[in-house]
């Protein structure tokens, strides 16, 4: 009774999410179990016995429901049909044999309440296992992407007790395939158990509903006492008082429940912004943290730098040091340069995601767009001996329509990190390790349905595999010692992929260490039929902001 | 015969080391460049510094690692240590602190005369004491 109540309390208590009414259900499941289960203990005719006996087997809908519910519980993952199915079809072949001897085919009456199983009862025994399993991977897969540990622990909390449930149903459906009654104990047990701790971690999670429930507890009963005059009332007049009273109370009731919702929902909201302002807090200390190394760093030498020029240092060295100070001293402005812009680009885009819906598209002519961006790399590329050319460009796409200027960023982004990884021969050892061969870097297009996909690749020094999955991600780099001491500030991949996510687009790599990185910057071209481009790409980067 | 004070340098920005290094040399100072934790033993394999000065963002490695390693080798034993780095990270102080480095230097905030003058001040001071 107690476990049904519970049930319904976290029904009511959420009756519109998905988890709460998986429960309920896997609860009516384990309580037709339970019951039947007391029932054919208490019947005399043999009839009523094995009729009980084959209701009861009907409780593996517990488990399957319990199954569903981890999947979907507690990030209110959406159950898809591929999930249904996998759970429910393997239950088919039993309910179809539920009335054959296949599964009870013989029931002596209590005090021995002999049951002679058919081949069926071990399918079910294996049915309770195999939600086992499946609620184990689910359950890991889970951990994996959860990111709050709260989350973690409701889930692990919810998979211990579950397990402990299913060995005790496992362990009753041997016990009763080997008529060993005494196992059968436990079951009981571990139901109150699993719906105790489930439901409290359902209603802790989301505890602010509780609130809601009381006071909806608290005026329904209100009414009832007051409806309830109702009856014992004779007096006409105290009857239409009290009615008005029910009526005021009504009223009065619905106001209450009402401003209780309210007040909850205004509390989740400033929970959040509480939970959205530490998160970036964090995020700003980070920032301040790399940005303040970043900058220091140049600073320090050009300081040094002039500090001896100030005191006359700088006159004790030959033309040729003197040179490689001076050299050393501008390296270090160009970098300052660089690590302000940075900083000024990704303080904009976050501020307000960028998105490409703020300004105008325009048509872009790929084969012009690059020429003219390896044009201006020269300088560089020349120093450095490194080719950068236009690869192959599919002709099926000759133009794209995007934001120029931002795309441009994206591009020369991708661009600078190529050649900043990819060594040249000129380079001397201390600055980066030398590498055998031409060093390239090439940019190529290929056509994808209504996309194309844009491929800056080079064959420097690549990326270590642990990180690729982090590396798009705000400062990801800075965690990382090895990219930190690198020139930048982390930002530049970070602005790349706001960027391209802006136009509906996304942006990857592959890469193998020594080898080179190829960085894939995939975007919308022109849907056909369609004309109006801007709406498109604006339908687009809305879907992904 | 004159002594001059081996500072054992860790750091591995390519301008910084030309930097100091020179600076360092010209007043009288031997500079140790390591841009690595490898490279950091091989030097003292060779010759025992005065001074270690260490960043502690570097390339793959944290500084303060390596000065961990340091502290239980017995070729540097009793030598002072110097954090010198441009991040300023209360994590990474304590670490230093609890290590037992000798000071905690931002990079930006001096310059090569004042680290010449603060590396001969507390060599000098430690080596009369």
């Amino acid at each position: 009774m107690t476990i049904l109540l519970l049930g319904f309390f976290v029904l009511f208590s959420g009756f519109k999410k998905t988890a709460n009414r998986l429960y309920f259900l896997s609860i009516v499941g384990f309580l037709i179990w339970m019951i039947s289960d007391y029932l054919s203990f208490s019947s005399t005719s043999s009839a009523d016995i094995m009729l009980i006996e084959r209701i009861a087997t009907l409780g593996i809908f517990g488990p399957m429901f319990v199954a569903m519910f981890i999947y979907v519980f507690p990030e209110d993952r959406p159950l898809n049909k591929k999930v249904v199915a996998m759970l429910f079809l393997p239950i088919v072949p039993f309910i179809v044999a539920l009335p054959t001897k296949y599964v009870v085919s013989s029931m002596t009456p209590a005090p021995e309440c002999d049951t002679v199983t058919g081949i069926f009862y071990w399918y079910l025994a294996a049915l309770t296992l195999y939600y086992i399993v499946f609620i184990v991977i689910t359950f890991f897969k889970k951990i994996k992407t959860l990111k709050e540990n709260f989350k973690k622990q409701l889930i692990l909390f919810i998979l211990g007790t579950t397990i402990f449930l299913f060995l005790a149903m496992f362990l009753a459906i041997v016990a009763a395939i080997y008529a060993a009654y005494s196992l059968v104990i436990l079951a009981p047990f571990s139901v109150v158990i699993f719906a105790g701790f489930c439901a409290y971690a359902i209603v802790k999670y989301q505890a602010f509903n509780l609130k809601i429930l009381a006071a909806q507890m608290l005026v329904v009963s209100l009414m009832i006492l007051i409806g309830s005059q109702l009856f014992f009332i004779t007096n006409p007049i105290n009857r239409v008082l009290t009615i008005i009273t029910l009526f005021i109370a009504a009223v009065f009731g619905w106001w209450l429940v009402n401003s209780v919702k309210k007040e909850v929902k205004q509390k989740e909201a400033l929970e959040f912004a509480n939970e959205e302002l530490k998160r970036m807090d964090q995020v700003k200390n980070e920032f301040i943290n790399i940005a303040s190394h970043q900058l220091r760093t140049p600073v320090t030498v050009i300081k040094g730098t002039i500090a001896m020029l100030i005191d006359g240092t700088m006159d004790s060295f030959d033309a040729e040091t003197k040179k490689k100070f001076y050299e050393g001293a501008s390296l270090k402005c160009k970098k300052l340069e660089d690590v302000i812009n940075d900083i000024l680009s990704a303080t904009s885009l976050t501020n307000k995601k960028f998105n490409a819906m703020d300004t105008e598209v325009e048509k872009i002519n790929i084969q012009e767009f690059f020429t003219k961006m390896i044009d201006g790399f020269k300088p560089e590329t020349m120093e450095r001996e490194i080719e950068l050319s236009l690869g192959k460009l599919d002709e099926a796409v000759p133009e794209i329509f995007g934001q120029k200027q931002y795309l441009e960023e994206v591009f020369s982004n991708l661009i600078t990190n190529a050649i900043k990884y990819t060594p040249s021969p000129k380079q001397t050892p201390d600055v980066r390790d030398a590498r055998n061969g031409k060093a390239t870097i090439t940019i190529s297009s290929k056509k994808e349905k209504d996309d194309v996909i844009f491929s800056v690749k080079d064959n420097g020094i690549g990326i270590p595999t642990e990180a690729i999955p982090g590396l798009f991600q705000k400062f990801a780099r800075a965690k990382n010692a090895v990219d930190m001491y690198t020139d930048g500030t982390g930002l530049g991949l970070f602005i790349v992929r706001e960027i391209v996510e802006g136009h509906g687009g996304k942006v990857w790599v592959k890469s193998e260490l020594g080898k080179g990185s190829e960085f894939f910057v995939q975007l919308p071209i022109k849907p056909t039929g369609k004309v109006d481009i801007k709406q498109y790409i604006e339908e687009r980067a809305e879907l992904k902001l | 015969m004159f002594n001059k004070i081996k500072v054992l340098f860790v750091e591995d920005d390519p301008e910084q080391v030309f930097l100091f290094s020179k600076f360092f040399d010209l007043r009288g100072l031997l500079t140790m460049p390591a841009t690595t934790g490898d490279e950091v033993f091989k030097v003292i394999s060779w010759d025992k510094p005065d001074i270690v000065l260490l960043d502690v963002l570097l390339r793959n490695e944290n500084g303060l690692d390596i000065m961990e390693k340091l502290k239980k080798d017995s070729r540097v034993e009793g030598v002072p240590f110097f954090v010198f780095t441009n991040t300023d990270k209360k994590e990474y102080r304590d670490r230093a602190k609890k290590l037992g480095a000798d000071d905690y230097i931002i990079k930006a905030n001096t310059t090569p005369q004042e680290m010449v003058e603060r590396i001969k001040k507390f060599v000098e001071d430690r080596n009369v004491a």
